[in-house]
């Protein structure tokens, strides 16, 4: 099996966004001390308010779920060589041999890779981190009667979910794979 | 040309920064935090006529443009910006530059380094040989005992051209002919081999 790094292929873009910019950079990398801190300091209003921007309902985060939900549903077409088929000088090909080369190639595709098992696991892990997060706003916003110790307690959870799905993307191809 | 990084030390085994800022044309490497800074500060910085380049790295392939975006800004900017169409992570990432990207990263560098003017991006991202990866799936096909590996091999006119091509590619990539002069049902294993062999030593990785 191989993997074709560096060609075009949105499924590979969207997997390396989610990754390393959302999952690794916005959440992984924070020291759940400092959000605890922030969240009762007033010196800290303007990292508060930005990170509120993120937590909030229909904030970034939400946003960067849904793309997450979105991606666990097109993740098996999106790394398929079955894409290159319908670009490029395959297209000189007749409607129905290209049908049969896209069929064939996505059959073998599909069993080298087994990526169609990891979908499921991908979606549940995208739904607990979504629950996480709900559960981590609850104690956020409690903002007078929230402990140091819940808030960190919370967002470590949050990571912790994060790391799963952090962890299952980190598994996925980097690219088109081509049987 | 001198190279300035705004950048961390992901690309430390291919080049070395100029610290000291002299005048002259310059290539300018840069991790963009933001998404802000691509919409505000890439235009400033490409206002300086000695800043023959702007080339974005970040740990997400394209430095997290979709295509359309990147082919806006190829519009907007020209020659003189690029991103490179590979993740590219720190030392503790599975990204972190390995193999033939980094040696294309290097070698890069060395024409940068050399030149005075315009920069040859191709270096660093090579055209993909079409052909070569058309003919691979094809022959793969063929492989197979499928009444499609039939049909696609009775159907030769109309990749006949693809077959010469890649034969052209192979031989201009690798300085060897390929083996096979067809491609058929008898030819397809040897043939998808050849040229597996090929593009994994190219932009390609064995998982």
């Amino acid at each position: 099996m191989l993997i074709l790094r560096g060609m075009p292929c949105d499924a590979a873009l969207q997997r390396g966004l989610l990754w390393h910019s959302w999952l690794k950079n916005q959440i992984l990398k924070m020291d759940a001390g400092y959000v605890a801190h922030m969240h009762s300091r007033p010196s800290l209003l303007e990292e508060r308010e930005s990170f509120e921007r993120k937590i909030q309902p229909g904030g970034e985060f939400d946003s960067r779920l849904d793309e997450a939900r979105r991606f666990a549903r097109e993740m098996v077409d999106g790394f398929s060589p079955a894409q290159l088929v319908d670009s490029g000088p395959l297209t000189s090909l007749s409607t129905e041999a290209r049908a049969g080369l896209k069929s064939v190639i996505h059959g073998e595709y599909l069993e080298q890779t087994s990526i169609e098992e990891r979908s499921g696991p991908i979606a549940g892990a995208v739904d607990e981190l979504g629950k996480a997060l709900s559960d981590f706003r609850d104690v956020w916003y409690q903002r007078s009667q929230a402990e140091a110790d819940q808030v960190r307690a919370g967002f470590e959870q949050l990571q912790a979910r994060a790391r799963a799905l952090h962890e299952m993307l980190g598994n996925l191809p980097e690219g088109i794979v081509l049987p | 040309m001198r190279i300035y990084g705004k950048i961390d030390e992901r690309l430390k085994d291919v080049v070395r920064f100029d610290s000291a800022f002299i005048e002259g044309n310059y290539l300018l490497v840069v991790h963009p935090n933001t998404k802000e800074w691509i919409n505000q500060d890439l235009g400033k910085k490409l206002q300086d006529v000695n800043c023959r380049g702007v080339l974005l790295v970040k740990g997400v392939p394209r430095a997290g443009l979709t295509g359309e975006e990147f082919a806006k800004l190829k519009k907007q900017y020209g020659n003189r910006f690029h991103a490179s169409a590979c993740a590219v992570g720190t030392a503790q990432e599975n990204t972190k530059l390995s193999g033939d990207l980094e040696t294309r990263f290097r070698n890069f560098f060395r024409h940068a380094r050399q030149s005075d003017d315009k920069l040859d991006w191709s270096i660093l991202d090579p055209q993909w040989p079409d052909n070569l990866v058309s003919a691979y799936l094809l022959a793969k096909v063929m492989m197979t005992e499928t009444k499609e590996a039939n049909l696609i091999e009775s159907q030769v006119k109309d990749w006949q051209s693809i077959w010469e091509g890649a034969k052209k590619e192979h031989e201009l990539l690798t300085g060897i002919p390929l083996s096979q002069d067809r491609l058929d049902k008898s030819t397809a294993g040897d043939v998808a081999e050849q040229i597996g062999q090929y593009l994994q030593t190219v932009a390609v990785r064995v998982a």
